[in-house]
């Protein structure tokens, strides 16, 4: 066949696809759909589903923007901007969540003061104080520069350190490494507040928590003994969903359905505009370009290994729950977790005094193994 | 001794991929020391393997074994994609078995200089990470290697941007400030 029939029949067939078909978004499955902890059946829920996954804030590329970082930076993210993109994503949902609640929903209509604040933390200049600008400058103060790609801690590492500039909502994002929440750590950033002179005081009020978690489920792919941990990370009441993507490609999962993730893709360069307080036609467009009809899906195994989990713990009350819950449903069923909840920082080991003097006085040079092998230096163990 | 010439990267390169058998000169090639130079492109996670037969490494782990009864003796090795991290100096190492896997990783960490806002993760057998507060005789238990060698194989996390500009996503891995010099 040639290349301009297959064309034409592409074009006819998706246009037919568009006529007649409903897009392949959600399966029709008896398994319970999960978006960000709400659990829906995807047989009679499909429009709430759909309302749903359209009132999140759906963050893309953007083009002909503000240079960042002055006359010669860059005016679009095209190519590069995706995981940056995923990070607003997930802490756009955090201050929706925090601010408007987990139950609010969006509508063309909407002219919510609250929502646009929201939305407007997170447009393309650099005043905004989530903009692709800060997040790629504060990305530059790290040793990125911009353009670079980010991983999935590079940008929960910025985001951290931008939310101590929004007083507004007194986030506190706390980044869980070496696969480990330790909740002591949790405590003292969400109870206490370091006054200007460094001291730290004690605060009875606390400070609502946006946890991530960065994970590597597997080297080059995700190991499937993680595959019932992915899922439940959706399951959370506290779920904010996970960063991540395919290789490559980063993308916001915000569910899952059987073994595969609903996800919010960020690769779409639409134009730079402002929504401010959705008065104009252009502004009211402005506003429908920052939501997603329809959500995508791939299976759990082809996600890149390289994650985030996120969490949202608005009150003390949440975060206790959540860690009781952590424990219950996602380490003590599993053989293998994918992290883990402990009070303190584990100790650090240091050498004894014996193992001290054992390492120091061996040597193999004199060393002889059963079959004549000489351990000669460059096959030398180093001893701890 | 461990030149750096083309034609000996080449000479590598060549034997890795076909397999050559492996005569006493390339066993001195691929030691310990030429896996520790900073070149990613000689780097195989599996080169520890292909180095010497199963029979040596287990008399080797006998005879350490032996003599050092409480350690565990571990391999550690960067992930052959892994350009963000160093190398660490040394792959073969004696650990007293009851720290945790938790401890350990802070060694590592410690070792190969990283701040504590950059992302480690510790593979066994290139497949899973280990709960952190099992003890290295627990995890060697379960999932050391015929050999009687446990493999780690240490990693930071990807980074994502548009394929069709792998190009810039090169150089600019190469300029990132993760790439800390080994001394």
């Amino acid at each position: 066949m040639c290349v301009a029939t297959r064309d034409i029949m592409d074009c006819m067939f998706e246009a037919c696809l568009e006529a007649t078909l409903e897009p392949d978004d959600i399966p029709k499955t008896i398994d319970p759909v999960w978006i960000l902890g709400k659990k829906y059946n995807a047989l009679q829920d499909i429009n709430k589903i759909r309302q749903d996954i359209n009132s999140r804030i759906w963050i893309t590329y953007r083009k002909n923007f503000v240079p960042i970082g002055g006359n010669e930076g860059l005016t679009s993210d095209k190519g590069w901007g995706c995981m940056l993109r995923c990070g607003q994503m997930v802490l756009a949902q955090a201050l929706t969540s925090l601010h408007l609640g987990r139950e609010w929903l969006w509508d063309p209509q909407t002219r919510d003061s609250t929502y646009l604040k929201i939305l407007n933390k997170f447009q393309e200049r650099r005043q905004a104080p989530y903009s692709i600008h800060q997040i790629a400058l504060m990305g530059a103060s790290l040793g990125k520069s911009v353009g670079q790609w980010f991983g999935p801690n590079t940008v929960a590492q910025v985001l951290k350190k931008l939310v101590k500039y929004d007083e507004w909502s007194r986030l506190a994002i706390h980044v869980a490494l070496d696969n480990a929440i330790v909740i002591n750590e949790i405590r003292e950033l969400c109870l206490s507040t370091t006054k200007l002179d460094g001291t730290k005081m004690t605060n009875s009020e606390w400070k609502p928590l946006l946890l991530i978690v960065p994970l590597r489920l597997g080297l080059t792919d995700i190991n499937p003994i993680y595959i019932s941990g992915v899922q439940k990370c959706f399951q959370f009441r506290q779920s904010l969903g996970v960063i991540g993507g395919k290789p490559n490609v980063a993308l916001y999962f915000i569910g899952c359905v059987g073994k595969e993730v609903i996800y919010l893709d960020p690769h779409n360069t639409q134009k730079s505009g402002f929504v401010e307080n959705k008065e104009t036609e252009e502004q009211i467009e402005m506003d429908l370009t920052y939501h997603c009809k329809y959500a995508s899906r791939i299976n759990i195994l082809k996600m890149d290994p390289s994650v985030a989990a996120c969490f949202f713990c608005k009150t003390e009350v949440d975060f206790n729950d959540f860690c009781q819950r952590v424990k219950t449903d996602l380490i003590d069923p599993e053989k293998e977790p994918m992290f883990e909840v402990c009070y303190n920082k584990p100790k650090e080991w240091s050498p004894t005094l014996e193992n001290a003097i054992e390492a120091g006085t061996t040597s193999f040079s004199d060393l002889q193994g059963p079959g004549g092998y000489h351990f000669d230096s460059d096959h030398e163990f180093e001893i701890l | 001794m461990y030149s750096n010439s083309p034609e000996d990267s080449f000479k590598l390169c060549n034997c890795d991929n076909n397999n050559v058998p492996l005569d006493t000169k390339m066993n001195k090639l691929f030691g310990d020391k030429k896996i520790g130079k900073k070149d990613a492109k000689l780097n195989n996670n599996d080169v520890k393997k292909e180095v010497k037969s199963v029979e040596v490494r287990k008399e080797e782990v006998l005879a350490i074994r032996n003599r050092f009864p409480t350690k565990i003796p571990v391999i550690v090795q960067r992930f052959f994609k892994e350009t963000h991290l160093p190398q660490l100096d040394k792959s073969k190492f004696l650990v007293p078995q009851e720290i945790t896997m938790c401890q350990f990783q802070t060694i590592i960490r410690n070792r190969i200089r990283l701040n504590q806002n950059q992302a480690l993760y510790l593979l066994v057998n290139n497949k899973s990470m280990m709960s952190l507060s099992l003890t290295l005789a627990e995890v060697y238990t379960e999932h050391s290697e015929n050999d009687g060698f446990l493999y780690v194989t240490y990693a930071s996390q990807e980074v994502f941007g548009d394929g069709s500009r792998s190009t810039l996503r090169h150089t600019v891995r190469e300029n990132c400030m993760f790439d800390i010099e080994l001394v």
